[in-house]
């Protein structure tokens, strides 16, 4: 490379590149997502291919190690017992396969709302500063910014950036993703925030940072509120459906001001492991 | 021409690393920096131009996949990997503890600003433990990162014979 180019050419290139940094750094925002919006839809399909080849890698590794099994019962075994349990074993995990689909239908077509099944294909954000995962489907699908995303287990996140074909659904353990929601069996009300990662989880590494209890701030002193309530989205602030399942209670404390109580609420959605998540379109009819 | 197709196969293959290696949790959910190493190989084992150039585009990719504003990555990594072309002359680029250092150094300064850039942004709620965990966490996953990074591209480099002339004709003076 560098034998191709003289000083002059190089010192050019640099100035231009220089040039260029600034330009990206002054972008107007809808400009900007453009630009953005164009490297993710190219970069989407590649990171859709890697994202299976990773899991198809897995169940090969998971594979070998199960047929490493049946090898060592081989031995004691007849070969005819040997290929029945091998057959066996594909048909279990047919059995979960379809276990796993009728389930996630079942839930599509109990839920109360129109859903949009996406699979994630990629999970934190680049930068390490937001928890967020990449979901499949994007403005083509019908998806637009600020829709809920659930799974069958609960409330996921929001979708914010949302390209042709991806978008990023922000978790609702993210700092920055606020939820209004109440309390199933006292109807009380609060508004629920992420309280991020925490550095102490179940295991040394993760899809995601395990996420501290996300915290549910003015609930008012009055209402009954205990240990093991069910928190559900509101329906207030427009942005979340009502009725949503977000999570339980797990304590209750007194504001330091006095003039309202704090929860810390456990999601009940796994955020660190799903791989399918359904985008809430709207209600039925 | 072939240079270039390789450069951008690594940063592809790079940036897929990058968004599907997992955090560690220990090291405030840092993420493996494979795309600040490929910049920092850039840099050391090439000419400035090569580097910038892979700086630019690996900021844009980290930018674009991000929440993080457009050009941020791409000013720092430039920065970085101008500051990395300017020590060329005076290290080993192929020597493994330049690019462990190196590594350890660029993606430990990198999240530190990036994350006093966003900051200056108002990026919420994030505790000072997990920011200052994350920020020494991505120096050390950069320690780590950089020698593999470095040793498959120099490797790949040599085998299509993509070397920087004037870095062998210095070696040969």
């Amino acid at each position: 490379m560098s034998g191709i180019w003289g000083l002059r050419e190089k010192r050019l290139i640099i100035w231009g590149l220089v040039l260029a940094v600034v330009v990206l750094l002054n972008l107007p925002a809808p400009a900007a997502w453009r630009v953005s919006a164009e490297c993710r839809d190219s970069i989407g399909p590649f990171q859709n291919v890697f994202s299976l080849l990773v899991v198809r890698t897995g169940q090969w590794v998971s594979r070998i190690g199960r047929t490493q099994r049946i090898l060592e019962e081989k031995q004691q075994l007849e070969v005819r017992i040997a290929t029945l349990e091998h057959r066996l074993r594909r048909l279990e995990r047919f059995e979960i396969e379809n276990e796993t689909l009728r389930r996630q239908l079942g839930f599509s077509i109990l839920s109360p709302h129109k859903l949009l099944l996406c699979e994630v294909i990629s999970r934190g954000d680049l930068s390490g500063w937001w928890e967020t995962v990449r979901l499949n489907k994007g403005l083509a699908d019908g998806v637009a910014s600020g829709m809920a995303v659930i799974n069958d287990e609960g409330l996921v996140g929001r979708t914010i950036g949302v390209t042709a074909r991806t978008c990023d659904v922000l978790l609702i353990t993210d700092p920055n993703c606020k939820v209004a929601c109440e309390t199933a069996n006292s109807g009380a009300f609060g508004i629920m925030r992420g309280m991020g990662a925490r550095l102490i989880g179940r295991a040394a590494m993760e899809l995601l940072s395990p996420a501290n209890p996300v915290e549910l701030n003015y609930i008012s002193t009055t209402h009954a509120i205990q240990e093991g309530d069910v928190v559900l989205t509101s329906g207030l602030g427009s942005v979340f459906p009502a009725g949503l399942p977000v999570g339980r209670v797990g304590g209750v404390r007194m504001h330091s001001s006095g003039l309202y109580r704090q929860a810390d609420v456990v999601p009940s959605a796994s955020l660190v492991s799903f791989r399918y998540a359904f985008v809430v379109m709207e209600q039925k009819q | 021409m072939m240079f270039g197709m390789l450069m951008g196969i690594s940063m592809l293959v790079a940036l897929l690393l990058q968004a599907h290696l997992p955090g560690i949790t220990l090291l405030g959910g840092a993420r493996w920096p494979v795309l600040c190493s490929l910049v920092l190989y850039y840099a050391l084992n090439h000419h400035g131009v090569a580097g910038a150039v892979c700086a630019f585009a690996c900021g844009l990719l980290i930018d674009s996949l991000s929440l993080v504003p457009l050009g941020y990555s791409g000013l720092l990594l430039c920065l970085m990997a101008l500051s990395a072309g300017a020590c060329r002359k005076h290290v080993l680029p192929e020597a493994m503890v330049t690019a462990s250092v190196f590594g350890g150094l660029g993606a430990g300064l990198y999240a530190l600003l990036l994350y006093a850039m966003l900051a200056n942004q108002g990026v919420q709620g994030v505790s000072l433990g997990v920011v200052v965990a994350r920020i020494a966490g991505s120096g050390v996953l950069g320690a780590i990162t950089a020698p593999p990074v470095f040793f498959v591209l120099a490797r790949l480099h040599r085998a299509l014979e993509l070397g920087d002339k004037e870095a062998q004709h210095r070696v040969n003076a």
